[in-house]
């Protein structure tokens, strides 16, 4: 059985290259709780020796009436030490414990930081998301890394406390003649009672293993569940954090909705749960049965031989305090061991996650600087399909973008517009064909260099909870002027300008950082500080996805006027679902099911029988 | 909005916790008793089996009478062992399924009714996050208060019955140890009182911590993140809090220690003294050797239940406070009335009466700048309007407010003749059908999204239907479990992912299911291609007939299936009329859409196309 669990627990690797493994982690993230932790655990092992030692001193100097001054002399200095002890072991355990939180935050903005520098299309892949998930809730769990470090240390001082309450023992071995006959007294003063007393000890500990072991498995069958279903079930609780969706909740009456999907997700655990602590507990009565049984075994041992006196009163004490303390460490050895292990299942998907490597090859050619933005894209050949779908996105696209040019991609929803622009940009790399950049493929280039030459406005930009200005230059530096500049010349500096705090204004009601709160603009003002980002960056490239759609018509008027003057000497894409915006653009490619099936300027293609006059009559009736 | 304050005191939070623990599980009351006695006797039989054993062989030395006692001793102990694993298992299991099944379902459920402009506000949502916490952490809030109310009381009872027994060794040794307790009480109401005064701030950085967590992992985020080479900053985000973090740790250190400080001097001081007597009363012979054993045991029994009287009740107060968290959050007032209200007479769920905003200003409580200012107009039962203007001139504000989401600072709005406010604002939802700018969709399956109901109770039949009407069909039709596939692959590997021009055609679906006399529609149309934006203003137009509608477009000529075109600048209406009288009358709206048509116009040049107004 116990073999069975062992693979169940899905330990792949052996405990102590986990155990190091994750130690150097924690040791990475914080290195300093470690030598709190050590101080902590020294304090808290020796405490219980001082008093177990000197006390049962105390005792017999008062059984053999010795002098009071010299017994309360040896009392004062046990209550000094312990007090010292305590002092330090307290002052180990706040400087340890403000570090918790550390560790976990520590944790989060490593997870966090591993998930914004690898490959798009590994973070979106729904094993990685799953991963990431796993690995935030995971590290968590037992009290999280920190605690990791606190049971290791404490696993390490269990085994130094049995083995000083063996040493402490050491008497029990030295047969001493007492007083008295018969065969009771033959036995206990031979050895062979003692050896019957280690052979209990090896029986309870043994037992007590099987029992850690069992309950931790239990434990952890049910978690599996409670991970599974807890998840649907706090997702469904967190949607009251959720005030946009509030709205189509209150309107479309889904709290009932809402409300049973979670109970029923709650159910399941409770089944779950309720079996594991009946299990659990059956487990759990043999366990406390045995430990009872050693303990009942250790007094009579004891108390016998006393009574035969073969110890003294003292000693007594001594090895009750010794045994249990001896008993109880051992099989907090083995609930650490065990609860170790189950946290190495769990910090495994830390470990998974930071170790999943980059696939997209990086190549190490520098982007040439031009100042006069000679740069050519051409497609070649490009057919795409996304990893999780067979479906060709891109069929076979080939296509040059001259410097200079400002091309429009017009076409249907799902014809591969927004595909065609992250594989300009490296989201993505073709399945077949290549990209070319001055007639290099674009995956010989630095990335973080290639990526510099592209300003882009995505249709699902993002703006985020911090200041104006950071939103504006993607980062925590900014040259105050260029963001002015730039949010003027998305027209929206005005709207900043009358913010209480101008560009260090912080966005978005949600969590922001410090007292300030955040204030909530529309959708068309976060597009305009999205483009203003683009401008900031200044970029040979601009590309916009469907730029305006929340804009109204005056301002995408204007911003359109302004744009076709802000990128004369640069190339620019745009996407748009509104033809009218294609008529400053060179040329129109229109995307239908991912292939280019017309190109040239407006008059042309709207001279045409096609996809591109189809769209622009739909939306000229509206202004007949 | 006023800030709503209400106290709570300790006893009747305790009361209202048992409430609702009893209510899941009856038992849980005995299992308070159980844990009290077990708790109790455990100790106690700890404490007396060393000094029995001392006793048994100093005084007796009989090996038969030894093994008695300590069997009988062993035996107790055994039992109350295995009793308090019992209750302790059972009551946890319970209690957990109370706060997760009740104290949270409640809050959810509580939330999900709440007022919207209740829960909008980043003030509100602290509180909610506040009450949340209350009943969702081990170790914190209800979970505290349930744990330690038994554990007091069976601490109280341990805390008589040690006095009693020390009382017979020396008077003084009661008064240190009762003096420790005082003084470390009031050292630990001082670091409690600054984690209280502390604890919006600890807050805030959380959520920070989590809004940051949460948005570099999303995907979404993915795209602007590697282009714009965001990550570096958001990990200086991380750092800039960990420092704040620190610090407040720091400083709610300092006080705790202050504690443990008082209380290692006076455990020092205790045990000098209770040496001292003891070690005089033994050597006098008052005192035998077992009596100096039970007196040292009793002597630390003591202290440990006055420490664990103190932690017991500082946890007990830690949890009373977030309690009243989370009861201030459940009894946050409605201002809109739901039971109380009016009910909605049964015609209007065939036609929506008049609407009339009757000087209706607004502001959000944060910005002091009015968003509508004096707003007055009606809408006739069945006249369709739409509301156009520049981004922030107040349409979307307006219809949450016509959705009963905000109260109007001044003015009110009437429905029916009825101000807005004394309707049963539950039953008036069920007037109303909405497309948000924000579409927002759950992971259920396609037609749960659509009936917004469990799936027993949705008209599958009735889902198809809409979803062929809106135009969505072909595409679910497609998928092997047809409209029963999940959205998003969140919780079912199968599930689809929508794109925004099928997301819009889903929210159409659900506005088609619900059939209801009032349409609000703003701006739905962003993210579909011409011809499906066309394809979706024809279904509009049929989904209106017979409804009143409220139509948000940027897009000015979209709006012609609208009876009426009300125009609106900076929270006022400029203009109000039809296409065709607003065009005549050469103003604002004449001007904006000349600027629309522009391309478009230059076409008839062409002849493709022919524009008759002229700019």
């Amino acid at each position: 059985m116990k073999k069975k669990n062992m693979d169940d627990l899905k330990v792949r690797q052996p405990f102590f290259r986990c155990f190091l493994k994750n130690l150097k982690t924690v040791y990475g993230l914080c290195p300093s709780c470690f030598f709190y932790g050590i101080l902590f655990m020294l304090t808290q092992r020796a405490m219980p020796f001082v008093s177990m030692l000197l006390g049962a001193e105390i005792v017999d100097m008062l059984v053999n009436r010795e002098d009071e001054k010299k017994i309360l002399t040896l009392a004062a200095i046990m209550v000094g030490s312990q007090m010292l002890m305590e002092l330090l072991r307290c002052g180990a355990a706040q400087l340890v414990h403000i570090r918790f939180q550390l560790v976990s935050h520590r944790k989060n903005r490593e997870i966090s930081t591993r998930a914004m520098k690898m490959d798009y299309d590994i973070l979106e892949r729904n094993s990685t998301q799953e991963l990431i998930a796993r690995a935030n809730s995971n590290t968590d769990k037992l009290g999280g890394m920190f605690e990791y470090v606190m049971r290791s240390l404490d696993l390490i001082g269990a085994v130094l406390s049995c083995l000083g309450a063996l040493a402490a023992m050491y008497g029990l071995f030295a047969v001493v003649p007492g007083h008295g006959e018969g065969v009771v007294y033959g036995f206990f003063a031979s050895p062979v009672s003692y050896l019957l007393l280690l052979g209990i000890l090896i029986f309870s500990i043994y037992v007590s293993s099987r029992c850690e072991a069992g309950q931790g498995q239990i434990r952890y069958q049910c978690d599996q569940i409670e991970v599974r279903k807890g998840r649907i079930y706090w997702f469904f609780f967190q949607l009251i954090n959720n005030y946009s969706m509030g709205k189509d909740i209150r309107i479309f009456k889904m709290s009932d909705m809402i409300l049973s999907r979670g109970r029923k997700a709650r159910g399941d655990i409770e089944d779950a749960q309720k079996q594991a602590i009946r299990d659990s507990m059956k487990v759990g009565a043999w366990a406390l049965l045995v430990h009872n049984l050693f303990t009942v075994a250790v007094y009579a041992y004891v108390g016998i031989k006393a009574i035969y006196g073969m110890i003294t009163l003292g000693e007594v004490t001594k090895y009750i305090s010794a045994i249990t303390l001896l008993q109880t460490q051992i099989s907090v050895v083995f609930s650490l061991m065990i609860q170790t292990r189950t946290q190495n299942t769990y910090l495994e998907s830390y470990n998974e996650l930071m170790e999943i490597k980059n696939e997209k090859y990086n190549g190490t050619l520098p982007v040439e600087k031009r100042l006069d933005n000679e740069y050519e894209l051409e497609f070649r050949n490009v057919s795409f399909h996304y990893p999780n779908n067979d479906k060709m996105v891109l069929r076979n696209v080939s296509f040059k973008l001259r410097t200079g040019q400002k091309l429009a991609l017009v076409g249907p929803n799902g014809a591969g517009k927004t595909t065609f622009i992250k594989l300009l940009c490296r989201l993505y790399d073709p399945t077949e064909g290549e990209i070319l950049l001055n007639g290099i493929d674009i995956r010989k280039y630095d990335y973080e260099e290639y990526i510099r030459l592209f300003s882009i406005v995505f249709q699902d930009y993002k703006i985020f909870s911090f200041s104006v200005a950071e939103n504006v230059a993607a980062g925590p530096e900014f040259d105050s002027e260029r963001v002015i500049k730039s949010l003027q010349d998305a027209g929206i500096y005005e709207r900043v300008r009358s913010m209480k705090s101008g560009i260090d204004t912080r966005l978005l009601k949600d969590q922001q950082d410090g007292d300030e709160e955040g204030i909530e603009i529309s959708g068309g003002e976060k597009q305009k500080i999205a483009l203003a980002r683009a401008l900031y960056r200044d970029a040979p490239m601009v590309i916009l996805d469907e730029p305006t759609s929340a804009l109204d018509p005056i301002a995408e008027q204007d911003i359109y006027t302004r744009f076709n003057d802000m990128v004369v000497d640069k190339t620019a894409v745009f996407i748009s679902h509104r033809m009218s915006s294609c008529r400053f653009c060179d040329e129109i490619a229109v995307f239908d099911g991912g292939r280019i099936v017309q190109s040239g300027t407006h008059e042309e293609l709207v001279a045409q029988e096609g996809v591109y006059r189809r769209m622009w009559e739909a939306q000229a009736q509206y202004y007949v | 909005m006023t800030e709503f304050s209400r106290k709570y005191s300790l006893f009747s939070n305790i009361r209202y916790v048992n409430k609702v623990l009893y209510q899941v599980k009856p038992a849980m009351r005995l299992g308070v008793y159980g844990t009290v006695f077990f708790n109790l006797a455990g100790r106690v039989a700890g404490t007396v089996t060393l000094a029995a054993a001392v006793a048994s062989i100093t005084e007796r030395g009989s090996i038969r009478h030894y093994l008695t006692v300590m069997a009988v001793m062993l035996a107790v102990y055994l039992f109350c062992q295995i009793g308090s694993q019992y209750v302790s298992r059972w009551s946890e299991y319970y209690y957990e399924t109370a706060q997760n099944r009740e104290f949270l379902m409640r809050l959810v459920s509580k939330s999900l009714h709440a007022d919207y402009d209740n829960i909008e506000s980043p003030a509100q949502q602290r509180l909610l996050l506040r009450a949340t916490h209350a009943v969702n952490m081990y170790r914190e809030g209800v979970n505290l208060m349930y744990i330690n109310c038994p554990l007091i009381v069976s601490t109280v009872l341990g805390i008589l019955l040690y006095s009693l027994t020390i009382s017979f060794f020396d008077w003084r040794i009661m008064a240190v140890i009762v003096a420790m307790s005082v003084v470390s009480s009031l050292l630990e109401a001082r670091s409690r009182k600054f984690r209280a005064k502390t604890m919006d701030e600890q807050y805030r950085i959380w959520g920070r911590y989590y809004y940051l967590k949460q948005q570099s992992i999303t995907v979404e985020n993915g795209k602007d993140i590697r282009i714009y080479n965001m990550a570096d900053w958001f990990r200086l985000g991380f750092d800039r809090l960990e420092v704040k973090n620190w610090a407040l740790a720091a400083r709610q250190n300092r006080r705790k220690y202050a504690v443990n400080v008082s209380d290692a001097l006076f455990v020092a001081g205790r045990d000098l003294l209770a040496y001292g007597i003891l070690v005089a009363g033994v050597l006098n012979g008052a005192f035998s050797l077992a009596e100096f054993t039970l007196g040292l045991g009793v002597v630390r029994g003591l202290s440990e239940w006055f420490a664990n009287l103190r932690y017991h009740i500082s946890y007990l107060l830690e949890g009373n406070l977030m309690i009243c968290e989370y009861r201030k959050m459940m009894d946050y007032p409605n201002r809109f009335l739901r039971e109380e209200g009016m009910s909605i007479p049964r015609e209007w769920y065939r036609q929506f009466p008049e609407i009339e905003f009757r000087n209706v200003s607004f502001r959000y409580e944060e910005e002091g700048e009015d968003v509508l200012k004096n707003l007055s107009f009606t809408v006739k039962p069945g006249e369709k309007i739409a509301l156009v203007g520049h981004n922030g001139a107040g349409k979307t504000t307006l219809v949450k407010l016509l959705c009963g989401f905000y109260h109007p600072t001044e003015g009110e709005i009437l429905i029916g003749g009825h101000s807005l406010e004394t309707l049963n604002l539950d039953q008036y939802h069920e007037l109303l059908a909405a497309i948000f700018q924000d579409v927002n969709t759950i992971p259920v399956s396609v037609a749960g999204n659509v009936s917004a109901c469990v799936e027993e109770e949705t008209d599958m039949e009735k889902v198809r239907e809409c979803l062929r009407r809106s135009g969505l069909w072909k595409d679910v039709e497609a998928l092997e479990q047809k409209e029963l596939t999940s959205l998003t692959q969140s919780f079912d590997p199968d599930g689809i992912q929508l794109s925004g021009g099928m997301m819009q055609k889903l929210m159409l679906a659900r506005c088609l299911y619900k059939d209801a006399p009032l349409l609000v529609l703003d701006e739905p149309t962003a993210a579909l291609d011409p011809i499906a934006e066309s394809n979706m203003y024809e279904e509009y137009q049929k989904a209106a007939q017979g409804k009143s509608v409220l139509f948000i477009s940027h897009r000015l000529a979209s709006t012609k299936f609208c009876d009426r075109i009300l125009y609106l600048e900076d929270g006022r209406i400029l203009e109000s009329g039809t296409h065709e009288e607003l065009l005549k009358k050469q103003g604002k709206y004449a001007e904006v859409f000349a600027v629309q048509s522009q391309y478009y116009k230059e076409e008839g040049a062409h002849g493709e196309v022919c524009g008759e107004v002229s700019v």
